[in-house]
């Protein structure tokens, strides 16, 4: 049984070793064409006009996009430029407002989006705990419960046991 | 015909309304011929409903292009398959094929509720045409798929249509849309047995289990619905990936974890008699989410790729879920009596307490998701600054949401119920987390320094192993019992409770699908202009263009880019990813060409032409452990399919019993 056992895990060990080893051989490609991506993919393609198609401009696939189109000579002039990535994701948000952005700025409002989904996990996590404490207490105070289904049950019984005493008296 | 459609559709418009006047009346009154009659009337209105789906199917097989619908959605020459496919294509005909969904459903509802639930039937019938109403009220009056073509006061036609959406036209997208709309009509049956359930304070368990059994399956509709959603992307829109945090994508999202959240719930409900309001709260929670997912991809409300034209049936909507979810909770309030638990907790450190983190958790999920596509409509109402958001927020918050999930997978199933001892623990994390931990350190040392997917990586071991080991106990003891094979033995054992051991496959099958997750972290692109000769190099492979060919037909014109796959030097294939031009809609798509394998998928799309139009233009991605995910997708698939065979061995779980009664009356009750 043991040796079973151990079999699977190395088994299993190995596996994902391998899956996880093959992934990280792989070596990166054109400089130039990653770091377009990399700005590429923090701005909110708007080929689908206000509010954008949802996609980033990096991963936009719509033929002939055209904000794309638009956009990209300007990432990799600024690149080439030497400007940095972040510096280039902020020149093309002046340039073309803020619904480019894909992420809120952890400032102001945005900082409450950030925010929010945490705190809820946050809030769950604290209530859960205290929601069991008061559940156990509340059993340790109040004894077996009562089911108010069984209150019907109660009266039945009760009624029932009434009759029978009359009768015997 | 035009005429005969829309009648059919105002008629069974009419029927709903009377089948819920009479359910009600005949319910409330004591009559029960009007109950049978509202029963009559789903049938009637499954029969309607079908005529006009029937006739406007012809009218799109037939190319009759006096239809607005018809014109608007297909071509002549547009292959059968996309041409069933243009029926939910459209706004007005999606609705349509919702309302035939609908009125299916309906009729098993009241078949089941005739059958089972027959103090209900009259509830969960008018609940149901309620719904249908709706949806047929928005077809008679506001999206009428059988509008036609006029020119002053005569009918008149086009020669040809203006086809289907090229990105629709392949075949995952003939099933894709049918699953979802499965999965998110589906929920209405659950919803309508838990509110009648509510009015009439149900005694028992036996609509839990009905509703249980409803919602396994309209899950499974939702999850295939969903993860083909995410094969068509990979395969269809060439960005290599398979979820863009899409508004609509979210919309079938989140009836699915809060779906998930009641499937784990319910437990707690059939089995302790606890959590009632809970689950109340999650199957309503469930079916309002997927009439708002209808409403965000109809409204307009937020931008999508997916989301049918802005039309004004977005304002019906929210009068719909303000009314619908004032009343579900008006009920309730009201029912709080009759929804009191039978049972309490005995121990923090128990089965019951992890189902309470998992549903802390996955409703935290829900709400992330729900949050952030809603933020760009929130902020600009609260500070006049849309501020967008897009799928970086959403990894950002749902990765580490999603592993905590993941933990509780493994840690869940190994809690006994009431209360867990020490030693049981033990017995059962020593294995399992000493083996994962040894992976973590081998991952690093073997250079791994992506800090989520390393986490992954290590959890789903972890999963991994207390699943195998779950599976590896029951199956020796029946195994050691019987004198079986241990295989047979495993069969044997997931036969005997197929609920928890399809429920671990299901696990089983997320875990599979985190695994393909984790390997996006280690995706690899490049893109060039390659012309025939021209070769591309990406990490070990290398892509060479030997042949660029043209393949026309009568709905379409393709390049097609024939290239040559070399890994270390070596020829390994030959991959032929395609652009097509769709001459009716005037508009463009890739067909991209991928091999896949369990460690990697090479994919290779055609983007576009170079500017001089002498180039295609190719990506290549090198996406590795993408195959896990759709792995997984089948296991999960396959574990629901095995939880939903009833099990050998019948499973009774008594919580409160009456075992004597004194003079004095007084009850004792016992727990078990």
């Amino acid at each position: 049984m043991w040796s079973l056992r151990k079999a699977s895990l190395a088994i299993l060990l190995a596996a994902l070793a391998a899956s996880a080893a093959v992934a990280q051989t792989v070596t990166t490609g054109d400089e130039m064409f990653l770091r377009m991506r990399e700005v590429g993919g923090k701005l909110r393609c708007q080929c689908e006009g206000p509010g954008g198609c949802s996609y980033t401009v990096a991963d936009c696939n719509m033929l002939r996009c055209s904000f794309r189109e638009k956009v990209n000579p300007e990432i990799r002039k600024a690149l080439t430029a030497g400007v940095a990535p972040e510096a280039v994701v902020e020149q093309m948000i002046a340039k073309f407002g803020s619904e480019l952005r894909t992420e809120p700025l952890p400032q102001g409002f945005g900082l409450f989006g950030w925010a929010m989904p945490f705190a809820v996990l946050a809030l769950g996590l604290v209530v859960v705990p205290f929601v069991v404490r008061r559940w156990k207490r509340q059993e340790r105070l109040a004894g077996p419960v009562r089911h108010p289904l069984n209150e019907r049950v109660v009266a039945d019984y009760e009624a029932a046991i009434e009759r029978d005493l009359a009768e015997n008296e | 015909m035009e005429n005969l459609g829309y009648l059919a559709v105002l008629f069974s418009f009419c029927l709903c309304i009377y089948g819920v006047v009479a359910a009600l009346v005949g319910k409330l009154r004591g009559k029960p011929f009007l109950e049978v009659s509202a029963e009559r009337a789903v049938l009637a209105v499954w029969v309607l409903v079908t005529a006009a789906s029937g006739l406007l199917l012809y009218a799109i097989l037939a190319n009759d292009f006096r239809y607005s619908y018809v014109a608007g959605r297909s071509n002549i020459d547009l292959p059968l398959i996309y041409k069933l496919a243009a029926w939910w294509g459209g706004q007005e005909g999606s609705l349509l094929f919702w309302s035939w969904i609908a009125a299916t459903y309906s009729l098993l509802a009241a078949y089941t509720g005739r059958k089972y639930h027959r103090d209900m039937v009259a509830y969960i019938v008018a609940i149901m045409l309620t719904v249908q109403g709706f949806f047929l009220g928005l077809i008679a009056f506001i999206a009428n798929p059988f509008q036609v073509l006029m020119s002053g006061p005569n009918i008149v036609s086009v020669a040809d249509g203006n086809g289907l959406n090229p990105l629709l036209q392949h075949p995952m997208m003939a099933i894709h849309p049918p699953m979802l709309y499965l999965g998110y009509v589906g929920f209405a049956v659950p919803f309508a047995f838990a509110i009648a359930s509510l009015i009439t304070r149900q005694p028992g368990d036996r609509w839990i289990h009905t509703t249980r059994y409803w919602t396994m399956v309209t899950w499974l509709f939702q999850s295939i619905g969903v993860l083909l959603g995410a094969r068509w992307a990979y395969v269809v829109l060439g960005w290599g990936g398979y979820w863009a945090w899409d508004p609509v994508e979210n919309a079938s999202l989140l009836p699915w974890i809060t779906g998930t959240a009641f499937l784990h719930s319910v437990m707690m409900q059939e089995k302790k008699g606890m959590m009632k309001v809970w689950n109340i709260v999650l199957v309503s929670a469930t079916f309002f989410l997927c009439i708002f997912g209808t409403f965000l991809t109809r409204s307009g409300l937020v931008s999508s790729v997916h989301a049918f034209a802005q039309s004004p049936i977005g304002t019906y909507f929210v009068w719909f879920l303000t009314i619908g979810i004032g009343l579900t909770i008006y009920l309730i309030l009201n029912r709080l009596d009759y929804l009191k638990s039978e049972n309490e907790l005995d121990s923090v450190v128990s089965r019951e307490s992890s189902f309470l983190f998992n549903n802390v958790i996955l409703l935290a999920s829900c709400f992330a998701v729900l949050w952030g596509t809603l933020f760009p409509v929130i902020s600009e109402a609260v500070s006049g600054e849309k501020i967008t958001v897009g799928a970086p927020f959403f990894n950002k918050v749902n990765v580490p949401i999603g592993l905590v999930l993941l933990f509780l997978t493994g840690v869940g199933p190994l809690f006994a119920w009431r209360r867990t001892s020490v030693e049981s623990l033990k017995r059962n994390f020593l294995w399992p987390a000493v083996a994962s931990l040894a992976l973590g350190a081998v991952l690093v040392a073997l250079g791994m320094r992506h800090f989520y997917a390393t986490v992954c990586f290590v959890l789903c071991l972890f999963v991994t192993i207390t699943i195998f080991f779950e599976f590896y106990r029951g199956s020796r003891v029946i195994q050691s019992k019987q004198r079986m094979a241990l295989p047979l033995a495993m069969i044997e054992l997931t036969h005997r409770n197929t609920r928890r051991y399809g429920g671990y496959l299901v696990h089983m099958g997320v875990v599979l699908m985190c695994i393909g997750f984790a390997g996006a972290a280690f995706n690899q692109v490049q893109q060039a202009e390659l012309g025939v000769g021209d070769s591309l190099q990406l990490g070990k492979y290398e892509f060479r263009v030997i042949d660029l060919k043209e393949d026309n037909n009568a709905n379409n014109a393709t390049s097609i880019a024939v290239v040559d796959v070399y890994k270390n030097g070596e020829l390994l294939t030959t991959m032929r990813p395609e652009r097509r031009f769709y001459y009716a809609s005037q508009t463009g798509t890739g067909q991209v060409a991928i091999r896949a394998r369990l460690s990697e998928d090479v994919y290779l799309n055609y983007a576009g032409m170079s500017t001089d139009g002498s180039k295609p233009i190719l990506e290549a991605y090198i996406n590795p452990l993408v195959t896990w995910i759709w792995l997984g997708a089948l296991t999960l698939v396959f574990g629901t399919l095995v939880a939903l065979v009833p099990s050998k061995i019948k499973r009774v779980h008594p919580k409160t019993r009456i075992i004597a009664t004194a003079r004095k009356p007084h009850v004792v009750l016992t727990k078990s």
